[in-house]
C-alpha cells in the first residue's frame, strides 16, 4: 500500500515537473507580443500595459513582453487580426476591451466569435449611475426618483454596454427621461453634467472615482444612485465591496415595485452586465495554440491577484483590489454571449436602432 | 496664490523632477521631429516607467516630453512640408516656401522662439486667469462648442486664396470626408464601402500627408535641385534673423498665445484647429497680405505660436474638472489616474502648488526645448541645400512611416495614395487645399456637438444663449473681413495660399473630381435616419451646385484659354515624371503586401539609388541596411508599431 502510495506521488511529481520543465522551455528566450486593440493611452491601453508589465515574471522561462496598439473599428479590426494573421504560437497574446455588444448584436464587422478563441482570463469594473440633485423636481434620494419628472440622460452612443444598460435600468423603473447620446468619453459626460446640460448618467468605477466623485458628487452636485452588481447563477446579486454604502439596481427595483426585477429586458441587462463586469477586458490567444503555452499564461494570469506589485498599481488607479476572473469562467460567459435566445437579440437590436 | 507658484516651482527644480523633466524633453523633441509620431506614442511608451514614481517627477516626465513635440515638429513641417505632429500643418503653408527661398534656417530661428515663447506665455495667462476659468468652462456647453466651430469655418474665406467659390467647395468636400464612418451618435456607418477599415472614419495624418507632403514631394522627385531653390551663398538672414523677426512680431505673438491659450481652454475644440485659427488671424490682422502663402515669417510665428499656447490652455481644464481639452489631455487624465490625482476643484484650490508645478514643468520645458534646437537649427536648415533627389527616399520614408503610425493598416497608405493624387490635382488645378483639412478637422465636432445640442435643449432655445449671440456675432465679421478681402482687387490683398498660376485642365479635372464627389456623397443620404443623413445632406447640396457652377466656369475658362487648338496638356513629360514616382510609391505598396515593410521599405531605398540617382552599389546597400536598422531599433523594437501582416513572410 506504502509502496503504492510513494509510487503514485512520485508519478504525479514527475508529471508536474515535467508538465513544468514543458512550460518554462517553452517561453525560455522567447518574446510574447502583447497586442491590444485600442490606441495609446487609453484606459484600455493603460491596463493592458499594466497587465503585460507584472505578467511576464509569472510566465515560467521569464519571457521578454512588449506591448502593440492596433485599434479600430471599435476593436473589431484587431479581433479580427488575431482570428486572421495571427500565428497559434503563444507568442501574440490578445488583452482587449472586449466587443460585447458587437458579439451580442452579431456585428457582421466581427468576422470571428468570441468563443472562437483560448481564454486566459478577464478582469471588468462595476457600472455605477449618478443624478444631479437639481434634476426635474430635484432629488436627494433614490427613493425621490419617483416622482422627479423628465430629465436628460447623457449617453455615450447607442450600441455602448452603458448606453444600454443605463436604459435598461431606468425603462425598468419606469422613470422618464431624454435620452442624449453623443458624449464620447466619461470626461464629456463629466462634463456635460458639470454644466447641467445632462442631469443623469453612469460609469465605471474609474470614472465615478477620477472625474464625477471629485467634480460632482463630493461637491454636493450630484449623488449617486445604484450600481449594477454581477448577478450569480441562482438569480442573486453578489455585492462589490468597493461600493459599499451605494444599493445594487435589483434592490432599487425591488423597493419600487416590491419584487424582484424579471422579464427579457432584466435578462439582457444582467447578461451585459455579467460579461462588463466580469471581463470587459479579457485576454486571449488564438485556437490552436499550444497547451504548455495557454497552461503558462493562464497560470500567470491566476498568479496577478496575488501579485502584491500589481495590486498596488491597480489600486492607485481605482481605489480598490483587482478582481480577476479565470479562464474557465469567462469562456463560461463568453458561451452565453454566443448562444443568446433569439427573442433577446430581437429585443436589444431593437432598443439600439430605436431613435 | 504667489506662495502655491512658488511651492510648486521648488517640487519641479528639485531633483530627481527636473531630470525626469529633461529627459522627457529630449524624448519630445526626437518624437516631434519624426512625422506622424506625437505626444501620444510618448504617452504609451512612458507610461509604464511612472508607476513607480512619485506624482511630481512622473508627470514631469511626462509633460515635459508632451510639451516640446510641437516644438520640434516644425523641423519637418519646415524642410519637407511635412506636418510634424497634427498642431503643424498650417506652419506648412509659409514654412515649408521660407526653406524654398533657403530661408529654413530664418524660419526655424522665428518658429522655436515663439514656441517657447508661446509656451512660456500660455502658461501664465492661465496661471493669472484661473478665477475666470471656472465659470468660463463651465458656460461653454455644446451650443456654444457648436457656434465655435461654425467661427472656425469662417476663416475658409482668409483660406481660400484667389478663389472664394473654390475655397468653399474645397471646406464642404473636407466636411463631406469628415462623416465617412460611424457618426458619434448613430449606429449607422456611413461611405464605408462594406470595408472595416473606414468604420473609424478618415485618419487625419495619412489625409494631410496625402494633401500637402505627397505633392512636395512629387515637386522634388520631377523638379530636380534642391528643396532651396535659392544657393547657398545668396541667402541673406538666417537664424538670428528669426529670432529678430520673432521680437519684432511681438504684438502678433500675444495675439497668437491669446489664441493658442483661450481656444485650448475650450473643450471639445481645442488644440485640432488652433494653429489653424491662428494662422487665419494673422492674415486677416495683416495690412499686407501679398507674402502669406509664399513663405511669410508671419504664416510661422501665428500657429507655432499658438500651437505651444495651447497647451498650457488644455491643462487647465484637464486638471481642474477633469475636462480635457485636447485629444492628449485625455491621455493625461489616464497618467493622473496612474498616479492616483483626481482631477477635480481642489486642484485650484488645496493643491494648487501641485497646478503650479505642472505649469513651471510646461514653461521650463518649452524654453530648454527651444533652446536645444535652436542650437542645431542651423545645421538641419543644411539639408535644403542638399540634392533634391538624395531626399526623395528619406522623405518618402517619413511620409510611408508617418502614415503608417495612424492605424497600422495598409488602409493608411490606400488612403494617403489617393489623396496624394487629390492634393496634387488640388495644388496643381489651383483649389485650395487648406480649407479641405479646416473642413475635415472640424466636421466631427460640429456634427457632433449640433447632434447633442438638439438633442438636449427645447427647440432653438440655445440660439438665444448670450455666449451663442457673441459668436454668432464674430462669426459675422469673420465673413464680412473674407468677403471684403475677396472683392479687393489689388496685388496686396492677394495671398498665395496656391499658385496663382493654375493649370487649367488640372483645375478642370480637380472641380470635377469635387462634384463627383458631392453627388456621390448627397445620393446615400434620402434613405438615412434623419440624425445621420441630415448634415451630410445639408453639406453636399450646396457642394453639388458650387461644384457645379464652379466646372461650367471652368469650361468656360478653358475654352477661352484654348482657342487655337494648343496642346491642353502643356506639361506631359511632367505628368510622365509624375507617373514614375507614383510607380515607384505603388511598389512600395505591393512589395510590402508581400514581403512586408522590414524588407520592402529597405529595398526601395536601395533600388531608388542605384537606379535614379545612380548611386554606387556599395552606397545603396549601406544606405538600405542603416534604413533597416533604424526601422527595427525605433519602430519595431522602441514603439512596437504593427507591421502589416506580410503574404509570404
Amino acid at each position: 500500500m506504502l509502496r503504492q502510495m510513494c509510487m503514485a506521488i512520485a508519478a504525479v511529481a514527475s508529471l508536474l515537473s515535467f508538465t513544468a520543465t514543458a512550460e518554462a522551455q517553452y517561453y525560455e528566450d522567447k518574446q510574447i507580443t502583447v497586442l491590444v486593440n485600442y490606441g495609446a493611452g487609453g484606459t484600455t491601453d493603460i491596463l493592458a500595459r499594466m497587465i503585460a508589465k507584472h505578467m511576464g515574471k509569472h510566465i515560467a522561462g521569464n519571457p521578454n513582453i512588449i506591448v502593440k496598439n492596433m485599434p479600430g473599428a471599435g476593436g473589431i479590426t484587431a479581433t479580427n487580426h488575431m482570428g486572421n494573421s495571427v500565428d497559434a504560437d503563444g507568442l501574440t497574446v490578445a488583452i482587449f476591451a472586449l466587443p460585447v455588444m458587437q458579439q451580442v448584436l452579431s456585428d457582421e464587422a466581427l468576422s470571428f466569435k468570441l468563443s472562437d478563441f483560448v481564454w486566459l482570463g478577464g478582469t471588468g469594473l462595476p457600472t455605477t449611475c449618478i443624478i444631479r440633485k437639481d434634476a426635474g423636481a430635484g432629488i436627494s434620494k433614490v427613493d425621490d426618483l419617483q416622482t422627479v419628472g423628465s430629465f436628460n440622460l447623457a449617453g455615450y452612443r447607442n450600441t455602448s454596454s452603458t448606453d444600454v444598460r443605463m436604459r435598461l435600468g431606468l425603462d425598468l423603473l419606469g422613470v422618464e427621461y431624454n435620452y442624449v447620446p453623443g458624449y464620447v468619453s466619461a470626461s464629456k459626460v463629466n462634463a456635460a453634467m458639470l454644466q447641467d446640460e445632462a442631469q443623469f448618467s453612469c460609469g465605471s468605477i474609474l470614472a465615478i472615482r477620477n472625474l464625477f466623485g471629485p467634480n460632482l458628487i463630493e461637491p454636493g452636485l450630484a449623488i449617486p444612485l445604484w450600481y449594477y452588481a454581477v448577478v450569480d447563477s441562482d438569480g442573486n446579486d453578489v455585492k462589490d465591496d468597493r461600493l459599499a454604502g451605494i444599493p445594487t439596481f435589483s434592490e432599487v427595483f425591488e423597493k419600487f415595485n416590491g419584487e424582484p426585477p424579471s422579464g427579457i429586458p432584466y435578462d439582457a441587462l444582467t447578461l451585459i452586465n455579467n460579461s462588463v463586469v466580469t471581463m470587459l477586458w479579457g485576454s486571449f490567444v488564438p485556437k490552436g495554440t499550444p497547451d504548455e503555452a495557454v497552461a503558462s499564461l493562464r497560470m500567470a494570469w491566476d498568479s496577478l491577484s496575488s501579485d502584491p506589485e500589481f495590486i498596488a498599481e491597480y489600486e492607485a488607479m481605482t481605489s480598490g483590489a483587482p478582481i480577476l476572473t479565470n479562464a474557465s469562467k469567462v469562456q463560461e460567459n463568453i458561451q452565453k454571449l454566443v448562444n443568446l435566445s433569439p427573442e433577446l437579440v430581437t429585443f436589444v437590436s431593437d432598443l439600439v436602432s430605436a431613435e | 496664490m504667489f506662495e502655491a507658484a512658488l511651492s510648486g516651482l521648488v517640487q519641479v527644480i528639485a531633483w530627481p523632477a527636473i531630470g525626469y523633466l529633461l529627459f522627457g524633453v529630449l524624448v519630445g523633441l526626437l518624437l516631434g521631429m519624426i512625422p506622424g509620431l506625437s505626444g501620444l506614442v510618448g504617452f504609451s511608451i512612458m507610461l509604464p516607467f511612472t508607476f513607480v514614481l512619485e506624482p511630481v517627477p512622473a508627470l514631469a516626465l511626462l509633460l515635459g516630453m508632451f510639451a516640446v513635440t510641437t516644438t520640434s515638429d516644425t523641423i519637418a513641417s519646415v524642410l519637407f512640408g511635412i506636418p510634424g505632429t497634427s498642431a503643424s500643418q498650417a506652419t506648412i503653408l509659409d514654412g515649408h516656401p521660407m526653406a524654398m527661398k533657403g530661408e529654413a534656417s530664418r524660419a526655424f530661428g522665428a518658429a522655436f522662439t515663439v514656441s517657447a515663447v508661446g509656451g512660456i506665455l500660455g502658461a501664465v495667462v492661465l496661471g493669472l486667469s484661473i478665477p475666470l476659468v471656472k465659470p468660463l468652462i463651465l458656460y461653454f456647453a455644446q451650443p456654444e462648442i457648436f457656434m465655435l466651430s461654425v467661427f472656425g469655418m469662417t476663416i475658409v474665406g482668409t483660406l481660400s486664396g484667389n478663389s472664394i467659390l473654390l475655397g468653399l467647395i474645397a471646406a464642404l468636400a473636407g466636411l463631406g470626408l469628415s462623416y465617412v464612418g460611424y457618426a458619434e451618435n448613430g449606429a449607422l456607418p456611413r461611405y464605408v464601402f462594406g470595408t472595416l477599415y473606414l468604420l473609424d472614419g478618415l485618419p487625419l495624418i495619412p489625409v494631410v500627408l496625402g494633401l500637402f507632403a505627397i505633392p512636395e514631394l512629387i515637386e522634388l522627385a520631377v523638379q530636380g535641385g534642391s528643396i532651396s531653390k535659392v544657393p547657398r551663398e545668396e541667402v541673406k538672414g538666417g537664424l538670428m534673423t528669426g529670432v529678430r523677426d520673432a521680437c519684432r512680431n511681438w504684438w502678433l505673438v500675444l495675439r497668437s498665445t491669446a489664441i493658442g491659450a483661450y481656444f485650448g481652454l475650450m473643450p471639445g475644440l481645442g488644440g485640432t484647429i488652433v494653429d489653424w485659427m491662428a494662422y487665419g488671424h494673422a492674415i486677416q490682422s495683416s495690412k499686407s497680405k501679398g507674402t502669406f502663402g509664399k513663405g511669410d515669417v508671419r504664416g510661422v510665428i501665428a500657429p507655432e505660436t499658438a500651437n505651444n499656447a495651447m497647451k498650457g490652455g488644455a491643462l487647465i481644464p484637464t486638471v481642474a474638472f477633469g475636462i480635457p481639452g485636447s485629444p492628449s489631455m485625455a491621455v493625461l487624465l489616464g497618467a493622473f489616474m496612474i498616479q492616483g490625482v483626481a482631477p477635480g476643484p481642489e486642484m485650484l484650490t488645496v493643491k494648487l502648488d501641485f497646478t503650479f508645478a505642472l505649469m513651471w514643468t510646461l514653461a521650463i520645458a518649452n524654453f530648454v526645448g527651444a533652446l536645444l534646437l535652436l542650437l542645431i537649427a542651423g545645421k538641419l536648415s543644411l539639408i535644403t541645400f542638399l540634392s533634391g533627389r538624395l531626399l526623395v527616399p528619406l522623405v518618402t520614408l517619413f511620409i510611408f512611416l508617418g502614415a503608417w503610425t495612424s492605424s497600422s493598416n495598409i488602409g493608411d497608405w490606400i488612403v494617403l495614395m489617393v489623396f496624394g493624387v487629390v492634393g496634387y490635382m488640388m495644388k496643381k488645378g489651383g483649389v485650395p487645399r487648406p480649407p479641405m483639412v479646416l473642413g475635415f478637422v472640424i466636421g466631427p465636432i460640429m456634427e457632433n456637438a449640433l447632434f447633442i445640442t438638439t438633442h438636449a435643449y427645447e427647440g432653438l432655445s440655445w440660439l438665444s444663449r448670450p455666449a451663442c449671440l457673441i459668436i454668432a456675432g464674430l462669426c459675422l465679421v469673420s465673413i464680412a473681413v473674407g468677403i471684403r478681402r475677396n472683392t479687393q482687387k489689388a496685388e496686396s490683398s492677394q495671398i498665395a495660399i496656391e499658385s496663382p498660376l493654375s493649370d487649367p485642365t488640372m483645375s478642370l479635372a480637380a472641380v470635377g473630381l469635387l462634384l463627383a464627389f458631392s453627388i456621390h456623397g448627397l445620393a446615400p443620404t434620402y434613405s438615412w435616419p434623419a440624425d445621420v443623413g441630415r448634415i451630410p445632406m445639408l453639406t453636399f447640396i450646396p457642394a453639388v451646385f458650387m461644384s457645379l457652377t464652379a466646372l461650367l466656369l471652368g469650361i468656360w475658362q478653358f475654352r477661352q484659354t484654348f482657342t487655337n487648338g494648343e496642346d491642353i496638356f502643356p506639361n506631359r513629360s511632367e505628368l510622365g515624371r509624375v507617373f514614375q514616382l507614383w510607380l515607384w510609391l505603388l511598389g512600395i505598396v505591393f512589395v510590402t503586401i508581400a514581403v512586408g515593410q522590414l524588407f520592402a521599405l529597405p529595398m526601395f531605398i536601395a533600388l531608388y539609388f542605384l537606379t535614379v540617382t545612380r548611386y554606387a552599389w556599395w552606397v545603396a546597400l549601406l544606405s538600405a541596411v542603416g534604413t533597416w536598422i533604424f526601422l527595427y531599433v525605433i519602430f519595431d523594437r522602441t514603439i512596437g508599431v504593427v507591421w502589416y501582416p506580410a503574404l509570404l513572410f
